[in-house]
């Protein structure tokens, strides 16, 4: 950019026989304010700007899809030169930046399901989705409906939360002190019971989740690790050998392998989730809003050395919403999230996929 | 006597915007402009961008069933690259050289190069008349919501419009002059309105005529106070032929008019070469409109501008051209064949290209006005899930558009 601006300058100078000029710079850029004063400075530096103007310079920052310009309109005795300068845009990395350098990840949302009850989950089993409820569990293949009731043994907490994990044609729906069992095969079938019974939180990892909260109170069990008690969290994400825990005081907390604290951010809302794309493991977080505002969800390239004193490095853009998140579990390599829409209150559960670029 | 073709031709110059339903390029831009996988998930070069390898996505499909290997894409892509040499250097991996940098390679990926993966399949395809597409069941992004999409070609606007107001149609194509009043009759919400970036050149073409009459009628011309009143502020106003967001420097070209020149261009000619005819092809989106402002705007510098629709004899046509290329030199060399300007000279840089653009519109054969957007009106039961439905160059991308009453 410098160099640039100072050859474009001294090209104006030679253009304008060193006399002084009326100088405007207007940025029509994605550059920065800061950028923009740079620019100047450096035009100023090489251009009389003081004295009679003899030319007015007009100096535009501007872009197109590959390049950053800068264009300089000349007007001089009723004449108008216009003279450029570009150079690229920051290009794709070389093979060696790939390397060293973790991809952009960018993530695709597909609608699956939307309801105008709350949705709390939906998961994939063959051809169908499955789709959780506080009183149901849909399964939806092409046309085909079936339903499985819910019952309710006892009041569900007010901000209820629920969880499908599938496996085959199994499933099992965790709910708030209880966890129904199912099959997608051939008919949809349930059944439910009141249980303590920990939730899966991850590969490798149960939680316990409290029965009249919306929140899992802390006592989780970890292969290899055992168990550990930890303060109360909404929700959790494995990073490497490392574990992410968004907890009840509004910030996420850093443990290494060893349950050492490591760490915490505060840039992130209370869900949040590990997935595994074509490039490595990420960190999906949503931001800290509140239930009325529309949310996002990003993901994040962590490493507990990253962490420790610095903000998360986002991986690729954020993945805009219209209104809040109100669940983001993992699923592999995907991930799901359900979104209350603001206009209409109803509920939307999207599939979020991975893709990698450079 | 040829056969008209059974198929949709993605590189047909007017295969936008059905081409991205059933095609699929290496790479797609996002809404910011900058690429991201599509077929292709990853890539890389070296230090002078002169090699390139691309990791192709995997489980993709071809419409056929067949499956998306390198080894059936090189050569797909070298057709139609081939300037480029390209060749598989795996099951999955595609190396693309040349012997010169290639800074701007994902650009010419993104539209060139398509392949029918896409994620709905052509069923029935009439040129000028109708097409029809289906969901592809196998599509690596899943499949889409729509079952079917039925496209009748070489509809009216105002008929498209009243397709909508009637539930005949559920996305129509609207004119920016109709957009207030589609607005207003249909009850669309302006999130149900869709948009391409500016790909539209509205120019005034001129095949011969006296070349201070032609520097007259430019100067004339008010393009402000049409892009207000006419065109409603969609788009942009320009007196360049690529606009802004392709070249950078579309704003170097002035477009205010100057009225004191004009008339004195005018006042030059003898009275009896002060007289133009301007002709427009009705079935442009806002040709009627336009040529008779300019009309009105020539009369204000002592010119006589008579307007007359599909007249073979004018003297200047006023003409829309869509933009076919994101590349700004292939795009400048598009629209100046289509203008019937000379091919313009390569240019290996913006400085390159401003020159050779600004040589095209030395001497006024060619007079822009406006870089336009292709405008859609989508009925309030189209509902979008993701990003645009739109690309930058007016294509569709359906496959996260749903219609609410019918399960997603």
């Amino acid at each position: 950019m410098g160099g640039a601006a100072r050859d474009l300058a001294r090209t104006v100078a030679a253009a304008v026989a060193h006399e002084p000029v009326a100088l405007t710079v207007k940025n029509l850029s994605a550059f920065s304010a800061a950028d923009t004063a740079e620019i100047r400075r450096v035009f100023e530096s090489e251009l009389k700007t003081a004295g009679q103007p003899a030319a007015e310079v007009r100096i535009a920052i501007s872009e197109n899809l590959t390049q950053f310009l800068l264009v300089a309109e000349i007007h001089r005795q009723g004449d108008r030169q216009v003279l450029l300068e570009s150079w690229p845009r920051p290009p794709a990395p070389s093979a060696a930046a790939l390397q060293d350098k973790p991809a952009r990840v960018t993530l695709e949302k597909k609608l699956v399901w939307e309801q105008d009850q709350p949705i709390l989950d939906v998961a994939q089993s063959g051809d169908a989705i499955l789709v959780l409820d506080a009183t149901r569990v849909l399964l939806v293949r092409g046309a085909e409906r079936q339903s499985a009731p819910i019952p309710a043994t006892h009041p569900w907490p007010r901000d209820i939360r629920g969880r499908l994990s599938v496996s085959d044609s199994a499933f099992t729906a965790y709910l708030p002190g209880a966890i129904c069992r199912g099959t997608a095969q051939p008919q949809l079938s349930l059944v439910c019971r009141d249980s303590p019974d920990p939730w899966l939180l991850a590969p490798g990892a149960i939680a316990l989740f409290a029965p009249d909260r919306n929140l899992f109170p802390g006592h989780i069990d970890v292969e290899p690790g055992g168990a550990r008690d930890l303060p109360p969290f909404y929700s959790a994400a494995p990073a490497g050998d490392a574990w992410i825990f968004a907890a009840a005081d509004g910030r996420a907390h850093i443990y290494t392998h060893s349950w050492e604290s490591a760490g915490a951010i505060d840039q992130w809302g209370s869900d949040i989730a590990a997935i595994q794309t074509p490039c490595g493991a990420r960190i999906l977080a949503t931001r800290p809003t509140g239930r009325t505002e529309p949310d996002a969800i990003r993901t994040y390239d962590l490493g507990v050395s990253e962490v420790n004193g610095g903000a998360p490095r986002p991986a690729g853009p954020a993945l805009e919403f219209s209104g809040p998140i109100t669940a983001l579990w993992f699923a592999g390599n995907s991930a799901t999230a359900v979104s209350r829409d603001l206009q209409t209150g109803r509920y939307a559960a999207f599939i979020l996929a991975p893709t990698c670029g450079s | 006597m040829l056969a008209a073709p059974a198929a949709l031709d993605p590189t047909a110059a007017n295969a936008a915007p059905l081409r991205s339903l059933a095609f699929e390029t290496l790479v797609r831009l996002d809404e910011a402009g900058a690429p991201q996988p599509c077929l292709a998930l990853s890539w890389q070069h070296d230090a002078a961008a002169r090699r390139w390898q691309f990791n192709l996505r995997p489980a993709v499909k071809f419409h056929d069933g067949s499956p998306l290997t390198a080894a059936v894409a090189a050569p797909l892509l070298q057709a139609a690259l081939p300037a480029m040499t390209i060749a598989a250097t795996g099951d999955t991996a595609i190396a693309i050289r040349a012997n010169r940098p290639l800074p701007d390679l994902l650009l010419d990926l993104a539209h060139n190069g398509w392949l029918d993966t896409g994620p709905f399949r052509q069923t029935a395809f009439e040129p000028g008349r109708r097409a029809t597409f289906a969901a592809n069941e196998d599509y690596w992004g899943g499949r889409p919501f729509l079952d079917v999409i039925d496209v009748q070609l070489g509809r009216a606007l105002r008929d498209q419009l009243a397709d909508l107001q009637l539930g005949k149609a559920d996305v129509v194509e609207v004119a920016p002059t109709d957009l207030r009043r589609a607005l207003g009759a249909t009850g669309l919400s302006l999130s149900s309105v869709w948009s391409s970036a500016p790909v539209s050149l509205i120019a005034l073409a001129f095949p011969g005529s006296d070349p201070r009459l032609r520097e007259a009628l430019a100067l004339s011309i008010d393009r402000a106070a049409m892009h207000t009143v006419l065109l409603q502020k969609q788009g942009e106003v320009s007196a360049a032929l690529l606009p802004q967001w392709i070249s950078g420097y579309a704003f170097a070209f002035p477009t205010a008019p100057d009225l004191p020149r004009a008339r004195a261009l005018a006042n030059a000619l003898p009275p009896a070469a002060r007289t133009l005819t301007l002709t427009y092809d009705p079935s442009l989106r806002v040709a009627r409109s336009l040529a008779e402002r300019v009309a009105v705007n020539a009369r204000d510098a002592g010119l006589a501008v008579q307007v007359s629709p599909q007249n073979p004899r004018a003297d200047v046509r006023l003409v829309e051209i869509r933009l076919a290329s994101l590349d700004p030199e292939q795009a400048l060399a598009g629209l100046a064949a289509a203008l019937g300007l000379e091919t313009p000279a390569a240019a290996a840089s913006p400085a390159a290209l401003y020159e050779s653009e600004r040589k095209l519109l030395d001497g006024y054969r060619a007079v822009p006005l406006f870089h336009l957007p292709v405008l859609y009106g989508a009925a309030s039961r189209v509902r979008v899930s993701a990003s645009s439905p739109i690309t930058h160059l007016g294509d569709w991308r359906f496959d996260n558009v749903w219609l609410s009453g019918t399960a997603p």
